[in-house]
């Protein structure tokens, strides 16, 4: 089974340059959770989802003390989100460190990365290094329905 | 070796005091070039490591960082706001002198991590800037961090070095503390009284705090009051039964581990190693110098200063700590001072008042400036993440003047009981 086999084609990308309230913006309107940052290139650095977004949005002093925000007023998570709204994407995005995969990889090399690595997108390049899809955990989850003959009955 | 020995030292320290590189990678490149370059032998460098001060470190860490998951210090700030009825004054005096117990018996740093969260909370329901806070905070931080043996690091170097014990640091830091604790909350309730206003409704919020909620771990809890109880009781006689600190630190963070059964990997990569290396590397760097007789030389120059007079040498020593300790990291400052103070006790000159006046400059110097100490610098950091500025200016004013209070009183301390 080789990445070809589960690719996702259809990606949405954000520029590393483009801020908080761009990718927020860009997510609400494709109902996605996650973007694949491209440099100026266009070459994949890194991806964003809402989880990039919600630890960008809360403030260092809640991060360790969790329970103090149940005492927190109104306002103070829209002055956070406020506070983060130019933020850039490059800055909170979780960086690639350079992992990627190309359409003929094994399907193991997604999942082996993604496990080594926590990471929810593996971008799938061409051989000049240009973006062509994504492998996700769901893709490799579907990979794996496959193999134990688990049938997909929303889709049957 | 001679130039070896000081070229190292003194790049070390130039590049520490920079900041453009990490302090423990700094000092650990200096500590290792003193062996290659034939300063140390490596036997004698190893040796020159202080495992008393490394083992109350480690300890203390170990045994903070599992009593803090319980909650209990949110739980205690939180109570103190409601105490004070949520009235802003009130909570900035209650607040602050938290501040100041806490870390007595805690790291600066760690209280500071631990009071600043709760002090956004609360000013963010009372609607008013919580910088006036945080300043006093702060500043409490680094007087209540001088009231104790493990308060502040410099207080442990000292402690080991010259072999004084808790109960020595109890009898002769914390009156002065409690002095200063006091004077200084006096001091920030008159500058900041017309800062802090609110209104009743607001107040109310406060009220309806319930700091229950904040105990995450019952259990956990009663366990880690127990081992601190036990921890604080060892201190207090390890003078009487001949142990050190570190053991006492050391039993304790093994006992609560043991019974809390919580998997020591999980505490353990908390634990601050880059502290601890740093304080490797700073010992290796001093016995470099000190190998090479730079000490004796500066020891010699003291003496020359002070013309032998004890009473010279201590205000020479607790003012120029303090100035000292105001614009550089005041650890590798007492780490270089302890070997130049026992040089001084070689000499045939009576030094105990000397470790007071080091430890109380030391300590209290890191309130001049927002680069005094690290607690200061953590909290400002906190404070930007959340919105608010604490920057070197707007912190110099008011710490500069907090350092001169703080050190005049003390100044006085020093006279009446040491001379």
């Amino acid at each position: 089974m080789l990445v070809q086999d589960h690719i996702r084609r259809h990606i949405i990308t954000i520029s590393q340059n483009a801020t908080f309230r761009e990718a927020l913006t860009i997510m609400i309107n494709n109902k996605t959770n996650g973007l694949i940052v491209v440099d100026n290139k266009n070459k994949p650095v890194g991806y964003i989802d809402s989880f990039s977004l919600v630890q960008e949005s809360i403030p260092a002093y809640l991060k360790d003390n969790v329970t103090l925000a149940q005492f927190e007023p109104a306002g103070v998570f829209k002055k956070a989100i406020e506070k983060v709204d130019h933020h850039k994407v490059r800055d909170m995005m979780e960086d690639l460190h350079g992992v990627q995969i190309k359409e003929d990889d094994p399907i193991i090399l997604a999942a082996a990365l993604a496990s080594k690595n926590n990471l929810r997108y593996i971008p799938v390049v061409d051989d000049d290094g240009y973006l062509v899809g994504l492998v996700s955990r769901t893709d490799v989850k579907r990979a794996m329905a496959e193999l134990l003959g688990i049938k997909d009955d929303a889709q049957a | 070796m001679f130039y070896i020995a000081i070229v190292i030292f003194l790049v070390v320290y130039a590049l520490i005091v920079s900041e453009r590189v990490h302090r423990t990678s700094v000092a650990l490149v200096g500590a290792v070039l003193m062996v290659i370059l034939g300063v140390l032998h490596q036997e004698h460098a190893f040796s020159a490591i202080d495992f008393n001060t490394i083992g109350l470190l480690l300890g203390m860490m170990i045994i903070v960082l599992i009593t803090k998951q319980t909650g209990l210090f949110e739980y205690v700030a939180i109570k103190a706001a409601k105490v004070s009825k949520g009235d802003p004054v009130k909570i900035l005096i209650t607040l602050s002198l938290i501040t100041a117990l806490f870390s007595a018996l805690l790291d600066n740093v760690t209280t500071v991590l631990l009071i600043v969260p709760v002090t956004f909370v609360i000013a963010n329901n009372l609607k008013i800037n919580p910088i006036p806070f945080l300043i006093a905070e702060i500043v409490l931080s680094n007087i209540g961090g001088a009231a104790t043996l493990i308060g502040d690091p410099p207080n442990i170097l000292i402690g080991s070095a010259a072999g004084l014990t808790f109960l020595d640091f109890l009898i002769n830091l914390a009156p002065i503390s409690m002095i200063l604790s006091v004077v200084m909350v006096i001091f920030f309730r008159f500058i900041y009284r017309h800062k802090l206003k609110t209104t009743k409704k607001l107040q109310e919020n406060i009220m309806k705090f319930d700091a229950r909620s904040t105990i995450k771990d019952v259990p956990l809890l009663k366990k880690s009051l127990f081992v601190l109880g036990v921890t604080i009781f060892g201190f207090l006689i390890h003078g009487f039964v001949g142990l050190e600190p570190a053991t006492i630190a050391l039993f304790g963070a093994s006992l609560l581990l043991i019974i809390s059964k919580i998997n020591p990997e999980k505490i353990l990569e908390q634990v601050e190693w880059t502290t601890i290396l740093f304080f490797i590397g700073l010992f290796i760097l001093v016995a470099g110098i000190e190998e090479v007789g730079a000490i004796e030389y500066l020891a010699n120059s003291v003496l020359d200063l002070t013309a032998g007079s004890p009473v010279a040498a201590t205000l020479v020593i607790l003012w120029g700590s303090a100035i000292f300790s105001a614009v550089v990291d005041n650890i590798p400052f007492v780490a270089t001072m302890i070997p130049l103070v026992q040089e001084l006790g070689a000499s045939g000159m009576d030094v105990t008042n000397l470790w007071w006046a080091l430890a109380l400059g030391a300590d209290l110097g890191g309130n001049g400036t927002l680069v005094g100490a690290s607690a200061n610098l953590v909290a400002a950091g906190l404070a930007e993440k959340a919105g608010y500025k604490l920057g070197f200016k707007e912190f110099l004013k008011i710490g500069m003047v907090s350092m001169f209070i703080t050190m005049l009183i003390t100044t006085v301390y020093v006279f009446i009981r040491y001379i």
